[in-house]
C-alpha cells in the first residue's frame, strides 16, 4: 500500500492508498483508497473507497463504497455498491445497492429548508432508508426499512418490511409489516395496512427498532399535539392515539386518547380511551 | 416514655416517645410515634412520624408521612413525596406539599403551596405584609427558581397555590388553583381557578378570575343555548349579584377558549353528533379545551365547509322560499354587513314577498318587498320599503325608500329620501 497523499488542484491516481486528501478535482480509478477526502469533484472509476467524505460532485462507475458521506450532487453510473451512502443532494444511481442509505445528514447539524428537496432518480436498494431531508420518492427502489425524520412524499404506494415517519408525510398507502406514525402536522395517507399499525405522540426506541442497522442514534422523540388524518386502517394489531380514522380495522385494537373514529372492526379485543370518539364498533 | 430533646445537633433513630423536641439540628431516621414534635430549629424526617401534637417554628423538611392530630406551623414545612394527613392544620407560615394534605379544618395564614389539598373546612389567607421583603423583591426574583427546586414546587410570596382543592367549605383569599371542588364557596382578593365545582353557595368577588364554573347537579340536563356562553371578559366581571343570577340557571357551562374564533365555531356546530361528543369529553373533564380544541379542528380541517353548511341549513325553516345568499370564503353574509350591501342580485320572474340585504333588480312582486339598498322591480302588490332608490311599476300599497322614487303609480302613502316622479298612464 502507497503513502498518504495531499493533492492540491486538479489530479488523477491510480492504485493503492492508504489516505487521500484532495482540494480540487479528482480523478480515480482502478484504485484501492482506505480513507478519502475530498474538497471539489470527483470521479471514481472500478474503484473500493474506504471511508469517504465529499463536498463537491461525485461521479462513481461501478465503484465500491464503505462509507460515503457526501454534500452534493452524485452520479452512480453502472452497479455500485456501498455499505453506509449519506448523501445531501441530488441523487441518481443505474444501480445502487447498500445497507444504509441516507438522505441529508442529522437533523440537529444542518438547518433544512424544505423548499430546497432533493431530487433522487435511478434504481435504488438497501436494508434501509433513513431519510432526514425532505424527499420524493417517486424512483425506482427496495428498501427493507425506511426511517423517516423529514417529510416524504410518494404518489405510490409505499411498500417496506418496517415504516417509522416521525414527520409529514403524503402518500395514497402505506404498506408495511410493522408502521409507526408519529402524530405529526400535515400527514396525508388514505391507507395503512400491515401487521402492527401504531400512531403516537411520542417515540420510544422498541426492540425491533432498535435492532434495525442505523447511521445515528434515535432516542425518544416526541411528536406534535397534532392529529394524523387517515381513511382507513387495517392491520392485526392496531394502536392508535391522535388519528382520526373513518374505518379501523383489527384483530386487536387499541383506540387511545383523542381519537375520532367513525367505525372500528375487531375480531380478538378492543380497548378505547375514554378521551376518543368512537361512532360504531363492530365485532366481526 | 422517652423524651427526646436535640439542642445542637443529633440524630433519632426513631421508636415511641413522649415528646420529641429539637432546638439545633435534629433528623428522624426513622418512624416515630411521639405524644408532641416541636422543632424549634431545623429538622428532616426520613421516617414516618405519627403525634398528637406537632408544632413548627423552625424548620422541617419532610421524606416520609407525617400524620399529626393537630399541626402547627409558624416557621416551613416542606414535605417532598409524602403526605400529610391530621385532624387540625393551622399554618401561619410557609407550607409546602409535593402529595397529599387532608384534615378536617385547615387554616393557612402564610403562603402555600401544595399539589392536592382535601379537607372538610378549609381557610386560606395570604396576606402580602405577612411577608416584608422589602429592597430584596429583584433579588428574591432571580433566585426563586432555586426555592423551586428546593421545594419541588412553584411558589410565590403573593398568592396561595393549591393545584386541587377539595373540601365542603372553602374560605380563601389570594389563592391560585387548578381544581377547585366545595359545597360551599367564598372567593375574596384575586383568586384565580381554573375549574369551580360547586354545588351551593358561591360568594366570589370581583378581583377573583374563574376559568369556569360547573355545577355538577345538573349534569344531565340539555346543552345550553348559545345564550348562556359568556366571555371571558363577562366572567371576570362577576360578582356576588351575577352570582345569585348565576343561581338561577339550570347549568353554565363555560367554556375556557382561547380565541373567539374557536367558541364561535363551537355554538355555530352543536349539531354535529361528533362536535357534541367532543363537547361532552370535554364538558365531563375527560379532555382539556386545548384537546377539544384540536380535534374540534381537525375535524375543520378534513371536511372544509362541510359542518358550516349543516348550521347554515338549520338556521331558517323549511318554508319553500327562494334564498340567494352570498358567502365570503366560508362565510355567510348576513343583514348589516356592509359587503352585504354592495351585491345585487338580479331575479327574472315573479315573487311573493321579497326581502334583500343589498341592491335589488326583478319582475313583478305579489306581495311586499323590502331591500337594503336600491331597487328596481316591476309592479309590487304590496309595501314597498327600500335603502335607496327605487324605480318600479305599480304599487299598491305604501312606499318608503331612502333615496329618490320613480314609478307607475301609488295607491298608499309615499316616503321618500329624494325626489318622487310618478308616471301615470
Amino acid at each position: 500500500m502507497r503513502r498518504t497523499i495531499i493533492a492540491l488542484g486538479d489530479r488523477s491516481i491510480c492504485g493503492d492508498y492508504k489516505s487521500v486528501k484532495a482540494a480540487g478535482d479528482l480523478n480515480i480509478a482502478d484504485s484501492v483508497i482506505r480513507r478519502l477526502t475530498c474538497a471539489g469533484d470527483l470521479s471514481i472509476v472500478k474503484s473500493k473507497i474506504g471511508k469517504t467524505t465529499c463536498a463537491g460532485y461525485i461521479c462513481a462507475e461501478a465503484s465500491e463504497f464503505h462509507y460515503l458521506k457526501a454534500a452534493g450532487a452524485i452520479d452512480f453510473q453502472g452497479v455500485c455498491q456501498g455499505k453506509i451512502i449519506i448523501a445531501k443532494g441530488h441523487l441518481s444511481a443505474d444501480y445502487l445497492e447498500c445497507q444504509i442509505l441516507r438522505n441529508g445528514f442529522k437533523m440537529a447539524s444542518v438547518k433544512i429548508d424544505s423548499n430546497n428537496q432533493s431530487i433522487w432518480s435511478g434504481s435504488y436498494k438497501a436494508e434501509i432508508l433513513e431519510n432526514t431531508a425532505p424527499l420524493h420518492l417517486d424512483f425506482d427502489y427496495e428498501f427493507k426499512n425506511i426511517i423517516s425524520l423529514a417529510p416524504l412524499i410518494s404518489e405510490n404506494e409505499i411498500v417496506c418490511e418496517n415504516f417509522y415517519s416521525f414527520n409529514r408525510i403524503t402518500a395514497p398507502e402505506v404498506n408495511a409489516e410493522n408502521i409507526f406514525l408519529l402524530a405529526h402536522d400535515g400527514i396525508s395517507i388514505n391507507q395503512l395496512a400491515g401487521s402492527n399499525v401504531t400512531i403516537k405522540n411520542k417515540f420510544k426506541p422498541d426492540k425491533l427498532f432498535r435492532s434495525i442497522p442505523k447511521s445515528q442514534t434515535y432516542r425518544k422523540i416526541k411528536g406534535e399535539r397534532d392529529m394524523v388524518s387517515v381513511k382507513s386502517i387495517e392491520a392485526d394489531r392496531i394502536q392508535i392515539e391522535y388519528t382520526k380514522a373513518e374505518l379501523v380495522s383489527g384483530q386487536d385494537v387499541i383506540i387511545g386518547e383523542l381519537c375520532i373514529i367513525e367505525r372500528v372492526e375487531y375480531r380478538n379485543s378492543i380497548r378505547i380511551s375514554e378521551k376518543s370518539i368512537v361512532n360504531e364498533v363492530v365485532k366481526v | 416514655m422517652n423524651r427526646e430533646s436535640i439542642e445542637g445537633v443529633g440524630s433519632i433513630y426513631g421508636g415511641e416517645y413522649d415528646a420529641i423536641n429539637v432546638e439545633g439540628v435534629g433528623k428522624l431516621k426513622g418512624d416515630a410515634a411521639a405524644n408532641q414534635v416541636n422543632v424549634d430549629g431545623m429538622f428532616k424526617s426520613k421516617g414516618k412520624l405519627t403525634a398528637e401534637k406537632v408544632a413548627i417554628d423552625g424548620m422541617a423538611r419532610v421524606f416520609r408521612d407525617l400524620k399529626a392530630k393537630k399541626l402547627e406551623i409558624d416557621g416551613m414545612l416542606k414535605v417532598r413525596r409524602a403526605n400529610v394527613s391530621a385532624d387540625t392544620i393551622r399554618c401561619d407560615g410557609f407550607m409546602s406539599c409535593t402529595n397529599e394534605v387532608s384534615a378536617d379544618d385547615i387554616y393557612i395564614d402564610g403562603i402555600c403551596s401544595i399539589t392536592k389539598l382535601y379537607g372538610d373546612s378549609i381557610t386560606i389567607h395570604n396576606y402580602d405584609d405577612n411577608f416584608d421583603v422589602g429592597t430584596k423583591v429583584k433579588f428574591l426574583k432571580h433566585v426563586s427558581f432555586l426555592g423551586r427546586l428546593y421545594l419541588g414546587r412553584k411558589f410565590s410570596t403573593k398568592y396561595s397555590l393549591a393545584d386541587v382543592v377539595e373540601c365542603t367549605e372553602l374560605q380563601a383569599g389570594g389563592l391560585h388553583s387548578k381544581i377547585v371542588r366545595a359545597d360551599r364557596v367564598t372567593l375574596t382578593d384575586h383568586c384565580c381557578i381554573n375549574k369551580l365545582y360547586c354545588n351551593g353557595e358561591m360568594q366570589i368577588d370581583k378581583s377573583c378570575r374563574i376559568g369556569e364554573i360547573i355545577n355538577e347537579k345538573q349534569t344531565n340536563s340539555s346543552l345550553p343555548e348559545q345564550g348562556d356562553y359568556k366571555s371571558n371578559n363577562q366572567r371576570k366581571q362577576w360578582g356576588k349579584g351575577r352570582l345569585k343570577e348565576f343561581h338561577s340557571f339550570n347549568r353554565r357551562f363555560v367554556l375556557r377558549t382561547k380565541s373567539p374564533d374557536f367558541e364561535r365555531s363551537m355554538v355555530i356546530k352543536m349539531e354535529n353528533t361528533t362536535i357534541k361528543k367532543i363537547l361532552d369529553l370535554y364538558k365531563d373533564g375527560k379532555i382539556s379545551a386545548d384537546e377539544a380544541e384540536l380535534m374540534l379542528s381537525h375535524l375543520k380541517s378534513t371536511d372544509p365547509g362541510a359542518s358550516d353548511n349543516e348550521a347554515y341549513e338549520t338556521s331558517w325553516a323549511e318554508d319553500g322560499k327562494l334564498r340567494i345568499v352570498a358567502f365570503i370564503g366560508r362565510r355567510l353574509l348576513k343583514e348589516g354587513d356592509k359587503q352585504a350591501r354592495s351585491i345585487e342580485v338580479k331575479y327574472e320572474g315573479p315573487a311573493l314577498d321579497v326581502e334583500c340585504y343589498g341592491n335589488l333588480t326583478c319582475g313583478n312582486i305579489t306581495g311586499n318587498a323590502n331591500a337594503g339598498g336600491g331597487m328596481h322591480c316591476g309592479d309590487v302588490g304590496g309595501d314597498v320599503s327600500c335603502g335607496g332608490s327605487l324605480s318600479c311599476g305599480d304599487i299598491s300599497s305604501d312606499v318608503s325608500c331612502g333615496g329618490s322614487l320613480k314609478c307607475q303609480e301609488v295607491h298608499g302613502a309615499i316616503s321618500a329620501g329624494g325626489g318622487v316622479h310618478i308616471m301615470k298612464n
